[in-house]
């Protein structure tokens, strides 16, 4: 079935995903898995880090996909869906792993424009700095500048505060712009 | 979603975000056969998750009528002692009343029960008594095959239906258990309930003795209701009476 959804237009395609994930089409749920796995292994490792726990993450994330997906309307992409759950999965294992969020800093770091060695960093390179930071900046770092969420949206997904949220992102901000700095000198 | 706002750091983050998103890392190669068995053994509920709650329900339903049933149904007799009885022989009237005595071997079943204890147990143990020998001559004896083989042993089952209700002739030396709980066809209160509404609509005046009869609990519940309508009476009307 995978070999066969593959030459289908991209639309097509997520939508015979989605109605063979309904149907709890073992084919079918193997052509999504081997669809979105990889960029999804991507979000864990962005989130957890290289260890077990994205792979657990990953795992566990793919059984909620395949038992919820009736829950999914088509209103936005099966895969933002997808990811969402994901990321709602790694979120699950960081608060396992200690209270990496519940620090609520509301003081804002004022941080310049960004340098412009930024602007060209390749897309390994940046997950190597993204990487580097703190589990809590990491986190917010990721789920505003890379997921695209609003820092309400955060604040609830986390439970803490928009202004930590805000906080947060200014520092982890900082840090980029100082390891940058470092490596430029 | 965020509102996009156009500061440097958002429009930075707005590519790395393309960049990012677009990336993928290797998944192991065998997490899709483990993902496959533990969705299988998911699937794979128990019978008691399966079942829904109205099967649960109607399940406890039938245990409890099935209970109810049961216990007035039976009705243990007084107790008494069982009696000790055994097989003398097994051979039939014929046989032992009008033939001469012959040797022969036989296995005799006993029907032991025990005087100890108070339950009675019955045991077929197959013995081989020798008869005495006391053969006439004179006679013809009526089972001359079996005279032939004296020496032979033979090992006769004898399977005892004991039915208190149906007693024969042959059975006579059975011994006859007393303490098995009888079992009575005896209506139940719902039973006569019904037989009452059914006397009621059909224009027959309502025999309440008749219903409440055996059933203590239901009698002595009557009572208390008609006690304490009673009292509530004469208070009502000690009450007005002050008044």
């Amino acid at each position: 079935m995978s070999t066969l959804l593959t030459h289908l237009p991209s639309e097509n395609l997520e939508q015979s995903l989605v109605l063979a994930c309904k149907k709890q089409d073992r084919k079918g749920q193997h052509a999504t898995f081997n669809r979105y796995s990889g960029k999804m292994m991507a979000v864990c490792r962005r989130y957890l880090g290289n260890g077990p726990d994205a792979e657990d993450a990953l795992m566990e994330g793919f059984m909620k996909v395949f038992s919820k997906v009736e829950t999914f309307h088509e209103a936005g992409s099966f895969e933002g869906w997808i990811r969402r759950i994901i990321v709602n999965e790694c979120l699950m294992k960081i608060r396992k792993q200690g209270d990496a969020f519940t620090k609520n800093i509301e003081e804002a770091w004022d941080v310049g424009e960004p340098a412009d060695a930024l602007m060209h960093l390749r897309t390994a390179e940046i997950e190597a700095l993204i990487a580097e930071l703190p589990p809590g900046y990491r986190t917010i770092f990721n789920l505003y500048a890379i997921e695209g969420y609003s820092h309400e949206e955060i604040a609830t997904l986390i439970g803490i505060s928009s202004g930590t949220s805000k906080s947060q992102l200014s520092r982890a901000r900082a840090m980029i712009q100082q390891k940058i700095k470092r490596i430029e000198s | 979603m965020k509102k996009p706002i156009n500061t440097s750091w958002e429009a930075l983050e707005k590519a790395w975000q393309k960049q990012i998103q677009a990336q993928e890392s290797d998944v192991p190669a065998n997490m899709w056969e483990r993902m496959e068995q533990r969705m299988d053994k998911k699937s794979v509920r128990p019978l008691w998750l399966r079942m829904n709650t109205w099967a649960w329900s109607a399940a406890a339903a039938l245990a409890v009528i099935v209970s109810l049933n049961w216990e007035s149904n039976v009705e243990l007799p007084p107790y008494s002692n069982p009696k000790k009885q055994a097989i003398s022989s097994v051979a039939k009237p014929s046989i032992t009343s009008n033939t001469p005595t012959l040797d022969v071997r036989t296995n005799v079943l006993e029907l032991k029960s025990e005087q100890t204890t108070n339950k009675a147990s019955h045991q077929i143990i197959p013995t081989s008594v020798k008869q005495p020998e006391v053969i006439q001559m004179d006679q013809q004896p009526l089972v001359a095959q079996i005279t032939k083989t004296p020496e032979q042993a033979e090992e006769v089952w004898v399977r005892i239906d004991i039915d208190p209700v149906e007693e024969t002739t042959t059975q006579t030396s059975v011994a006859q258990r007393e303490d098995v709980p009888v079992l009575t066809k005896k209506k139940t209160f719902v039973g006569r309930l019904l037989k009452q509404v059914r006397q009621v609509v059909a224009g027959e005046q309502l025999d309440w003795q008749a219903l409440k009869e055996g059933n203590r609990s239901l009698e002595d519940g009557i009572h208390q209701v008609a006690n304490t309508y009673y009292r509530t009476e004469q208070t009502v009307k000690q009450t007005f009476q002050i008044q």
